[in-house]
């Protein structure tokens, strides 16, 4: 078959679709994803705990969920999922030695990372998003919500909200994979090192950290702060909060998104596998 | 020789019993110190320390210094009262750089081993599986030990030389400041360590294993906080390790807590986690059959 | 016939190891055998011919086109790495299912190749078994299923017959010399003579990142002049057969045999010994039986030009 003759290919999107489907196969068959879903439907559980062990836990009703979403989904789930899925979507391939194999095939390079990433994030959404929502419904019918619509009502946004860290933060973990020897000790440093320290620093800093934008776009409604993780932080800690825009919030976050994932690309195209620890 | 002595002769390893597990740790931190990430890392986590030792020079003989005022003036800052806790806040400091380190040696300790076949080739030596198991643990053990048990020794002995009229006051004031360093340093590290010689038994990688112990850490203490934020239970936050951890470094240096429950039950439930993540470890290592 | 492989001046290192060193060879269609110790260079020639290596220094070209990110051109590239390299979770089938989509295949075009593919390795009994409950073997011919079902014109086969049993390799022989028939490339590497000797004649001789010969084996042979050749002939009447090729020019030794019934002799000029043998071949007195050169082979080459 000579190179003008042979089957034509739908170049990149053919071949990003297949990095992607055959991405995702591979994550439904590890016990890793299942045990990652485990985790995310244990906080499930709480609703229902605090009902059978405080009565008085059903008289915060929304407030709780809308908090409990915030704290466990939003900036503890997401984050936690994106080290644990995009953190490995290249690195395994490295140390499985497989990804020669990806490599050598007519599979221009930002296909196969983006393809990846597609599959990290369809994968990733799908069992965070039903957990998000079973976990509010539960708690609905736990707490014994009088008003259930309130809560249901900022569901849709938290969703779109968890889609959104999910982007963002799995971006990040993906282009720290691509440079990084042990990409989940320098993702771990910046997700649970970074964004929850920078609340002691004065200053701009956080404007450095996503958790900022990411809680710019939270729902404002009237019965939600109840600042689960803050409430022991130092009094000689707390310091001026500068505001930062819905929209600008958003952009930021895209774009950033947008310029990690082009840098992973322009990364794994550099970079020259087969000089790791392979023989010669 | 004459062939009559050519007998089986019965193995008999030169040097002692203790000595074989060592052989296992001490590759292992062969390999890890080789790596850059590994030293820079190192370079890091000796900041704190840095500091500290800085502190001590600048308390030590600045309270030598006859001037009330300047007596005065560093007694006003909160860092420099050299007390229990002055160490016990040394540690603290440290204690991302521990866990880092736990996950840096303890994520390819076993899953590596397991994956490249080597398991084997270690039970086909005259090393038992108790000895590697040991072997390893004191590999991830060995760094953040040094980190913040021995360097916390130091910053003591440090103190004392300096200044040896104010050290041995506090050193015979509080005589269970080292004790308690020892056991902060150890209530940390081996739950950690041990936690990490769990997942990277149920691995195939040392990603995967880094990344599972960081999920179970993280997803526990996210529970344990907000579960006690709804009930207002602040015992309730004895879910989490990390926080047991703290409550217990709170006991050994008189420290304030919210948490109330005894120390009996806080120990006994990090045992029995302990014993748990062993239990995980020892069953991967025990199934490995020999020829 | 144009070279499907051209180096020129090709050099690799990793950190201060020369992988390759200078290397400057063109390899023509057909099979053609990469032969050396470990280490030699083998893999590393195998990756800058797949675009998993960049060249340090000089110009690598596969079809007469520069290799790196060149996606177009690896299309039509095969490659069946020397690692032990599997999706463990996935079967035998879809191993190469996916891989051949992910060769730019459409979906009923990439089922048809894996299905042609995994019969020519004979494994379509066990191909929708995981593959992590496959034996070494079956693993080998399922990663050689996938460097070959997309049909390529270039290929790369790093030691192939690793883990094979005796069987197997026969079948993997049979198979390459298949696949190096019309006008294809198919480069094989291995360590062992044997392996080599079997499916091609045409080799590359690599030790320490140098290519220490290219071309037909016995040609190989016969440049070497540090060593002559020795021919083994038997025959009823040694003594006279040696008495008259004893005085032809390039003769160095002459040995008899210990039964006395044949001589080896070594010369720097077979042809002309050879040429002489024929003359003498009619003459009944001598009873030439039969004749044969034992170091005109593969063994030879590699221990005389490897130190």
């Amino acid at each position: 078959m000579s190179m003008e003759n042979r089957i034509q290919p739908g170049h990149f999107l053919n071949v990003l679709a297949a990095v992607a489907t055959f991405s995702t196969r591979l994550f439904l068959r590890r016990r890793r994803t299942w045990l990652m879903a485990a985790l995310m439907i244990v906080p499930v559980a709480l609703p229902f705990m605090a009902a059978a062990l405080d009565t008085s836990a059903t008289r915060m009703g929304p407030r709780l969920l809308v908090a409990l979403v915030e704290y466990l989904y939003l900036f503890t789930l997401a984050p936690l999922t994106a080290l644990f899925f995009a953190g490995t979507l290249l690195s395994e391939e490295v140390e499985g030695h497989t990804f020669p194999l990806l490599l050598s095939r007519p599979a221009p390079r930002s296909a196969i990372v983006l393809g990846k990433f597609a599959a990290y994030f369809v994968v990733s959404f799908v069992l965070l998003a039903p957990a998000v929502v079973i976990f509010v419904a539960g708690g609905v019918i736990a707490l014994h919500v009088s008003d259930p619509s309130a809560a249901l009502a900022v569901l849709p946004r938290y969703v779109a909200l968890v889609a959104l860290a999910l982007l963002t933060y799995g971006a990040l973990c993906l282009f720290v994979s691509t440079i990084a020897t042990r990409p989940v000790i320098v993702s771990a440093i910046f997700l649970f090192g970074w964004e929850k320290a920078v609340v002691a620093i004065p200053g701009y800093a956080d404007f450095l950290t996503f958790e900022k934008y990411l809680r710019r776009l939270t729902p404002d409604v009237p019965f939600k702060r109840l600042e689960l993780g803050k409430l022991e932080l130092p009094v000689e800690l707390l310091r001026t909060v500068y505001p930062v825009g819905a929209w600008t919030s958003l952009l930021v976050l895209f774009g950033v998104a947008a310029v990690l994932l082009a840098l992973a690309c322009v990364a794994v195209r550099k970079r020259q596998y087969a000089a790791h620890g392979d023989g010669t | 020789m004459p062939i009559y002595e050519q007998t089986y002769k019965p193995w008999k390893p030169r040097g002692t019993t203790r000595s074989r597990w060592w052989t296992v740790a001490a590759q292992e931190l062969r390999v890890a110190r080789t790596s850059p990430l590994f030293r820079r890392l190192f370079l890091l986590s000796m900041l704190p320390f840095m500091l500290y030792v800085f502190v001590l020079i600048v308390v030590d003989l600045m309270t030598a210094n006859p001037s009330q005022l300047l007596r005065a003036a560093i007694q006003e800052v909160h860092i420099a009262n050299i007390d229990a806790l002055f160490f016990r806040t040394y540690i603290s400091l440290t204690l991302p750089f521990v866990f880092l380190f736990c996950l840096y040696i303890g994520g390819g300790s076993i899953c590596n081993d397991y994956r490249n076949n080597l398991l084997e080739v270690y039970f086909a030596k005259p090393l038992s599986r108790f000895d590697y198991f040991i072997g390893k643990l004191a590999a991830v053990c060995c760094v953040p030990l040094f980190l913040t048990a021995a360097l916390s020794w130091f910053l003591i002995a440090f103190h004392v030389l300096l200044s040896p009229t104010a050290g041995w006051a506090f050193l015979s004031a509080n005589y269970w400041v080292p004790f308690a360093c020892v056991g902060y340093a150890c209530a940390v590290i081996v739950p950690y360590s041990l936690l990490i010689m769990a997942c990277s038994s149920m691995t195939k990688s040392a990603t995967g294993a880094s990344i599972v112990a960081c999920a179970i850490l993280f997803v526990n203490g996210a529970m344990g906080n907000a579960l006690a934020e709804i009930l207002r239970r602040p015992n309730v936050r004895c879910i989490s390790l990390t926080r047991c951890i703290i409550y217990l470094s709170d006991l050994l240096f008189g420290g304030r807590s919210r948490i109330t429950l005894h120390w009996g039950i806080v120990v006994a439930g990090m045992a029995a986690f302990c014993l748990l993540c062993v239990w995980i470890a020892y069953r991967r290592i025990r199934a490995v059959e020999v020829g | 016939m144009p070279a499907s492989i051209a180096f020129t001046d090709v050099s690799v290192w990793f950190g201060e190891v020369v992988a390759l060193n200078k290397v400057s060879l063109e390899v023509a269609p057909g099979i053609t055998g990469l032969l050396g110790p470990n280490g030699a260079g083998k893999s590393t020639f195998m990756s800058l011919c797949t675009a998993q290596l960049k060249p340090g220094q000089g110009d690598v070209r596969v079809l007469g086109q520069p290799v790196w990110c060149n996606y177009p051109l690896l299309r039509c590239l095969g490659y069946c790495p020397d690692r032990e390299n599997y999706y463990d979770d996935m079967t035998g089938y879809e191993f190469v299912y996916w891989l051949t989509r992910c060769a730019g295949l459409f979906p009923k075009a990439a089922r048809r190749a894996t299905e042609s593919a995994l019969q020519r390795v004979a494994m379509t009994e066990r191909m929708h078994d995981r593959i992590a409950t496959y034996s070494r073997g079956m693993r080998q011919r399922v990663k050689l299923a996938q460097s070959f079902a997309h049909e390529p014109d270039v290929l790369f086969l790093d030691e192939p017959m690793t883990g094979l049993d005796p069987m197997g390799r026969l079948a993997i022989f049979e198979l390459i010399r298949e696949l190096g028939k019309g006008g294809k490339t198919v480069i094989v590497s291995s360590h062992i003579l044997y392996e080599i000797e079997n499916v091609t004649s045409n080799i590359i001789l690599m030790n320490q990142g140098t290519v220490l010969a290219v071309g037909d084996v016995h040609d190989v042979r016969a440049l070497i002049d540090a060593h002559p050749h020795s021919v083994s002939v038997r025959c009823k009447a040694p003594r006279a057969l040696a008495a008259k090729v004893i005085d032809l020019p390039a003769i160095v030794t002459v040995e008899f045999d210990d039964d006395i019934s044949g001589l080896v002799v070594r010369t720097r000029d077979p042809n002309a010994f050879y040429a002489r043998l024929t003359e003498l071949l009619a003459d009944p007195v001598y009873g030439i039986e039969s004749m044969h050169a034992p170091d005109d082979n593969l063994q030879s080459v590699f221990e005389y030009l490897v130190p």
